[in-house]
């Protein structure tokens, strides 16, 4: 069969580069970036992490090949930051809010540890909203779906 | 008390034993030898055993005297055959019965005598016992009972019908515990031996079944499982009837009441006393047929007297004998070993399939409750089967054989039949073979014993076949023996007796295909008699229909060597002609026609001798040694002006064109000499008023103009007589180019002789946009009956081009609309029109036309235009084999020419095959073979040096899109003008030329190109919103006239994605192309927008605002660039799918009013706000509406921001008219705040009043 080896999917190979970035020649402030060994995981979330941003005009990538390894992101910003700096922006914000989540999950584990270990759990416990604290980037509560 | 026997067969039952012990058991069971001490059959040694004869005999010598007794009481209804009396009998519990019945008597008795208050007494008694719910218990109890008993209650006057009840119920008391019991036969177990002996004797009634593997056993299919099989119950309310209703005086009932009172009711004994069951238990059989094939009335089954021979069948099922055949009755007749049988029922069965066809055309009715409407074709197939069966009998049965097959095949009915075209396919299991194999047995038979009508039928059979498809026709030409027979019983008999229509046949075959034509050329030799015979004998028939076979060979260069090996002959024939110059009977005009056409089909293959095969076959020495250019100008001097004779004159221009076309390929020095000798001779009967060419085509000129006029809804009458004059024209046409010096020599100084010009230019443009084209598509196989008149078309288009008073655009406008008017066979034409048009696109012209707008010299220096033609030319013609023969054949046509016909209208719908008409959009074909690289025939054709980018084709493409559009609009050939879907679907290919591209920069995407991209807009331009918007103010605007059928996208894309993929697959892959590359760019982004209009599909939508929500931020198209004929297409009707709702007012609300710009924010906030407010709501009745607008209204204030709020709530449409846009639609009067505002306080209170406060006031 054709299908790669399943450590291809993520391995780097000698000297391969992680990121490549090829500035646009035609458009202005426009890059496209070539991630080696992610796939859909990593690009949806850059992509939706990138529009959520105020500087960026346009953010969208593809996949071009199932069966190879690497995505290309297209970027373009209104010119206040290079594509590359949206990019690093973004980043961080996505590796802050999945620490904030692997922490919430993480402590949500816990309790969970301490209910089918001690057999009793607090009260208190209980009462503390699993979903709160910390801002929520997409309002929680304000569900507008519903109808 | 049901004493079980071991199953018997019917045949043997033997009942009337008084003694204890079990009846005989029949003799030839193998397991019933007698009673046994282990209760299992004795074994014996067959050594020592019977035969089952001899058994048989003996059993029959010792109870002889036994059956005389035994078989007085059998009494069973008429149909008593073997099958029906094996019918399931289960003996009733006769005591049981009789006691019942006796006690049923006595209570209906005593409460017949009650008094009605004594009665109302014992009811309450009952009641309180029982409770309420005895009386449903005791109904259910007395329905039971007289189900099981088949309605045998005594309290029943009326007689209740049923197969099972008579002969075996209501037996004496003494015998009822005696069992009678059937074997149980299924219609499988009735076997029939091929080799069984009749005997006079005995009849073999029903025989064990065969071994499963004996290879003797033939099966002759399973009987039909007889209907009084099936237990019959009376209808449950029969019981009910009064027992005091006094039968009738005088019926069989009435005599037991009033004088055997103790007799049981329904003696079987008694059975023939009663009537015959009036109320049928089964169905019978509506459908019956008189013996010629009628059907009859329903009502005329049972009253139709005896003697009219209808009732000679076995009776119903309910054993009632009906007048008249059911089908299984006239197919078992007609299958009958009896010769004179089979004859009856063949006949019959030629009067059904008449039927069948008159029931599938819908000029008959199926009577309700007989067939349904979707077996009909099930019968006609058994009709057609059974008369192929008897197609090669001799005598009466084969004539009424033949007679079934026509009526199958050909119907009587009067169907226009056109020539020329391939009527579309036969059904699929059309057992073409079998008919073949058995029409050349039914010919033999008609060569020894002639028979004018049936052989008319049989090559009526033939043709219709041969009309159907070229697949067909093969099959007839190669059907072993068949040719053969037909020249046998046809055409080589004496010429008294020979038949026109089987020469018709074989200008049928010939024209289907070229290989079926070279089958045909050697028996073609035998025609030679009819043109040998001068004067013709009889009618000139066979002579003219010899003609147009052999011309209908030139067609493909065939057989063109019997001009010179019957030269003499041809030569007799033209003399005879011109001795009888007088004859002005139609045969002989037709005849003459034929001649001149055949004439003009040798012609054409002498000009080029190559072209014929074989090569060489005729040559032009030959031809001019002849003379028939000589012989052809002789016969105009004898044809007068009448209409009658316009035909003819069609016919000698023609030919004398092939002549002069012929001439200017191999005479001296051009030809020019011919032309100037025909010239000189034709010029004064054009030019002169009383010339015989003048008032002809003068006659046809006025002719075409009143038929074009009055040619209303059309209807094929109307084309012909359309075709009549145009045809007449066309020859003329044809004439005039070739009597016209070579192109070479510069312009003319002077026509040859000159024609109406103006008038032919004015009726040729009216035809080409006259309203009479839409009815093509709708005609079928009639489609074939435009041909005339797009080859005037064709002819035209070569026509103006020499006329010195029309220019170049006109000119090439012209072609842009004629060439979507072409038929498949002018592709010749077609091409060298695109070629022209291809040519006459230079810088010079587009920079005089102000075209050039920014299209740069490296274009221009790139081969401009040019490096479409490979394209655009297998848009033409897309496939090398397949060709269609042009309506005149040319000497580069006959080569290549593989059927005369023009294929099915069914497949000229799907347009793979042929590429004649043009779609509209032809100029963009070249991005489909762009974007299909890989599998495009074009590109591993292309000629050698052509070296052209992809960005170069593109490039190309719109702009000879955008000139094509420019002139066509510009000569008001509306019907020519690109539609803007076209536009928009030509615009979506380019820029899904990226699709499956991996390009790491944009600069090598096509649609980047600055060019390309100034070029789509330019092309998209006249369709956005204020061109379309100020059309209705300015007229002088550049804008372009919408054609008047609107196709919308989705039928657009048919013609490149074919039907297999649907244009929401492209629709989701331009999106995600989109998204993925496109930086938001501009154009693309406007080309998203057309399919989610609001008279699309609500898919598109929700893949556009739901599925790639997060795309909907970098479109920013503005209301002016949105490419929509008004900006109304996609606001209403107002959008009521709540996903989609849902998708708005999440993309408004999401990121602040951010995420949504220019005409999409609009669109959203419109279809917020029309379902939110009571004055822009249309649906305000519909169920839920105002719960979801309470929601709406609610999650809007509550979580929009300030800019979203105050949009949604300021918003205002008008349903008619022109659509307002921001800010216009954001202004509010007085009194609608006031409304406004009170709906929000009474939806949300006063907390919700406090956001709108402000604006609202």
């Amino acid at each position: 069969m054709n299908a790669p080896n399943r450590h291809e999917l993520f391995v780097l190979e000698d000297g391969e580069k992680a990121l490549e970035v090829t500035e646009d020649t035609k458009i202005p402030n426009a890059a496209t970036f070539k991630v080696v060994k992610q796939d859909h995981t990593l690009g949806n979330m850059l992509r939706a992490q990138l529009l959520a941003s105020p500087n960026v005009l346009f953010a969208g990538y593809k996949a071009p090949h199932p069966l190879h390894p690497h995505f290309l992101l297209k970027i373009q910003t209104d010119g206040t930051i290079t594509p590359a700096a949206a990019l690093e922006a973004a980043a961080s914000r996505l590796i802050a809010t999945l620490s904030a989540l692997e922490g919430k999950f993480r402590r949500e584990f816990s309790f969970k540890d301490g209910e089918s270990g001690g057999g009793a759990v607090t009260a208190g416990a209980m009462e503390t909203d699993p979903y709160g604290g910390g801002p929520v980037g997409w309002g929680a509560g304000r569900d507008y779906l519903d109808f | 008390m049901a004493l079980q026997q071991p199953p018997s067969l019917v045949g043997d039952v033997l009942e009337r034993t008084t003694t204890s012990k079990p009846p005989p058991h029949p003799h030839n069971s193998p397991f019933s030898q007698g009673p046994s001490k282990t209760g299992f059959p004795q074994a014996q040694h067959r050594s020592q055993k019977k035969s089952a004869f001899a058994r048989a005999r003996e059993a029959a010598n010792a109870n002889k005297d036994k059956r005389v007794i035994d078989h007085a009481p059998v009494v069973v209804p008429a149909k008593s055959s073997v099958i029906s009396e094996k019918a399931k009998a289960q003996d009733e519990p006769q005591m049981e019965d009789d006691w019942r019945a006796q006690m049923s008597r006595e209570n209906e008795l005593r409460v017949g005598a009650m008094s009605e208050k004594e009665r109302e007494e014992e009811r309450t008694e009952i009641l309180e016992r029982f409770g309420p719910g005895i009386g449903d218990l005791l109904k259910k109890v007395r329905e039971a009972r007289t189900s099981k008993s088949s309605g045998h209650s005594l309290f029943m006057s009326a007689p209740i019908p049923s197969v099972l009840s008579t002969p075996s119920s209501t037996r004496p008391a003494s015998r009822a515990s005696k069992q009678l019991r059937f074997a149980e036969v299924m219609p499988s177990d009735v076997h029939v031996y091929e080799s069984a002996p009749s005997s006079p004797r005995k009849k073999a009634l029903a025989l064990p079944p065969p071994d499963a593997d004996d290879p003797d056993v033939v099966s002759l299919g399973t009987l039909a499982p007889d209907v009084s099989m099936e237990l019959v119950l009376p209808p449950p309310d029969a019981a009910d009837v009064p027992m005091d209703l006094e039968p009738e005086e005088g019926t069989p009932e009435y005599i037991r009441r009033r004088f055997f009172p103790s007799a049981p009711a329904h003696n079987p004994d008694l059975a023939w006393m009663e009537d015959p069951p009036s109320s049928s238990a089964p169905p019978p059989d509506l459908l019956r047929f008189d013996l010629s094939g009628n059907p009859l009335a329903a009502p005329l089954h049972s009253s139709l007297p005896t003697h009219l021979g209808l009732h000679h069948h076995a009776p119903d099922a309910d054993g009632m004998q009906r007048a008249g055949y059911t089908l299984s009755d006239v197919f078992t007749t007609a299958h009958s070993s009896v010769r004179a049988q089979r004859v009856a029922g063949m006949r019959m069965l030629a009067g059904v399939a008449r039927w069948v066809g008159a029931v599938a055309r819908g000029d008959a009715d199926l009577l309700p409750g007989t067939i349904k409407p979707t077996e009909i074709g099930d019968v006609k197939a058994r009709v057609l089967a059974a008369g192929i069966g008897a197609l090669a009998e001799r005598g009466a049965l084969g004539v009424h054989a033949v007679e079934v097959v026509w009526e199958c095949v050909v119907g009587s009915e009067e169907v226009s039949l056109q020539e020329g075209v391939e009527l579309g396919k036969k059904e699929d299991d059309f057992p073409l073979k079998q008919l073949l194999s058995q029409i050349v047995a039914a010919l033999t038979i008609q060569s020894e014993s002639p028979d004018s009508s049936t052989s008319s039928r049989i090559l009526a059979i033939l043709d219709r076949l041969a009309r159907h498809t070229n697949e067909i026709t093969t099959e007839i030409v190669s059907a072993h023996n068949l040719i053969t027979v037909l020249f046998r019983t046809f055409l080589l008999t004496d010429p008294s007796t020979a038949n026109p229509a089987a020469l018709d046949l074989l200008i049928t075959l010939a024209s289907s295909t070229r290989s079926n034509a070279q089958l045909l050329t050697p028996p073609a030799d035998a025609l030679l008699r009819f043109v040998a015979s001068l004067p013709p004998e009889g009618s000139a028939v066979l002579l003219t229909k010899t003609l147009i076979f052999y011309k209908a060979l030139a067609e493909y260069g065939l057989y063109a060597h019997v001009a010179s090996t019957a030269h003499m002959q041809l030569a007799a024939v033209a003399q005879y002609l011109v001795a009888q110059e007088d004859n002005k009977s139609k045969d002989h005009n037709a005849l003459r026609v034929a001649w001149l056409r055949a004439l003009e089909g040798w012609i054409v293959c002498a000009t080029d001798p190559h072209a014929t095969t074989p090569e060489h076959d005729i040559l032009w020495s030959q031809v001019v040694a002849w003379g028939w250019g000589q012989d052809v100008l002789a016969m105009r001097e004898r044809l007068s002006a009448e209409e009658e004779d316009w035909e003819t004159w069609a016919a000698v221009w023609r030919a004398e064109s092939a002549w002069l076309e012929g001439a200017r390929v191999n005479g001296v020095r051009g030809g020019e000499a011919e032309r100037l000798a025909c010239v000189a001779a034709v010029k004064d009967g054009f030019e002169g008023g009383e010339g015989g060419e003048h008032r002809v085509v003068g006659g046809a000129l006025s002719a075409f103009a009143g038929a074009l006029k009055d040619f209303g809804t059309g209807g094929v009458v109307k084309i012909r007589l359309l075709s009549r004059s145009v045809l007449v024209l066309a020859a003329a046409m044809r004439l005039w180019l070739a009597c016209l010096p070579p192109a070479a020599d510069g312009p003319l100084s002077a026509p040859p002789f000159s024609l109406p010009f103006s008038r032919l230019s004015d009726l040729c443009a009216q035809l080409v946009s006259a309203p009479l084209w839409i009815g093509m598509r709708k005609s079928g196989s009639g489609y074939v009956l435009y041909r005339p008149l797009a080859h005037l078309l064709a002819i035209y288009l070569r026509f103006s081009q020499r006329l010195p008073d029309v220019s170049q655009d006109a000119c090439m406008a012209q072609a842009l609309s004629v060439l979507t008017r072409l038929m498949p066979g002018e592709e010749e034409c077609a091409v060298r029109a695109v070629e022209e048009l291809l040519g006459l696109v230079t810088p010079e012209w587009a920079a005089a036309r102000g075209l050039t707008g920014g299209v740069p010299q490296d274009l221009w220096d790139r081969g401009g235009v040019g490096i479409l033609k490979p394209f655009l030319v297998h848009a033409v013609h897309p496939r090398e084999e397949g060709l269609v023969g042009p309506w005149c054949a040319t000497p580069g046509s006959i080569k290549h020419v593989a059927t005369l016909r023009l294929p099915p209208a069914a497949s000229m719908q799907r347009q793979r095959d042929h590429g004649l008409p043009l779609r509209r959009d032809w100029t963009l074909s070249p991005l489909d073979h762009l974007l299909r690289s890989g599998t495009s025939p074009v590109f591993s054709n292309l000629p050698a040096g052509w070296d052209a980018s992809e960005v170069d084709v593109t490039r190309a493409a719109l702009l000879l899109t955008k000139i094509g559009r420019e002139l066509t609009s510009r000569y008001s050939f509306t019907e020519f003008v690109l539609s803007r879907e076209e536009a928009v679907f030509g615009c979506m290919k380019v820029f899904m030329l990226e699709h499956g591209q991996s390009h790491g920069d944009s600069s090598e995407e096509v649609f980047r190109d600055a060019v390309v991209g100034r070029l789509m807009n330019d092309l998209l331009a006249p369709y956005t919103v204020p061109a379309s918007s100020s059309a209705v103010t300015d007229p002088s605007s550049p804008v372009v006239p919408s054609p008047p059928i609107q196709p919308n996208l989705e039928d657009v894309a048919i013609g490149f994605l074919g039907t297999g993929t649907p244009f929401y697959q492209y629709y989701t892959d331009f999106v995600a192309l989109y998204d993925a590359i496109s930086f938001a760019h501009p154009t693309f982004a406007r080309l998203l927008l057309p399919p989610t209009a609001m008279c699309y599909a609500v898919d598109y939508r929700r893949h556009l605002w739901n599925d790639f929500a997060h795309v909907l931020k970098s479109v920013r198209t503005e209301p002016g660039d949105v490419v929509a004929g008004d900006l109304g297409e996609y606001l209403w009707p107002v959008e009521t799918d709540a996903q989609m709702l849902g998708a708005y007012l999440r993309a408004l609300v999401r990121s602040g009013g951010d995420g949504l710009h220019g005409f999409l924010r609009m669109v959203a906030v419109h279809h917020v706000a029309c379902n939110v407010w009571p004055d822009l709501r249309e649906n305000g009745a519909a169920v839920g509406a105002e719960e979801r607008a309470e929601k709406l209204v609610r999650v809007v204030l509550d979580q929009g921001e300030m800019q979203v709020v105050r949009d949604v709530v300021l918003y205002r449409q008008v349903g008619a008219g022109r659509v307002r846009v921001p800010p216009d639609c954001f202004e509010l009067s007085e009194e609608i705040k006031r409304e406004r505002l009170g709906y929000v306080e009474r939806v949300g209170g006063v907390g919700l009043v406090g956001r709108v406060e402000g604006l609202l006031q």
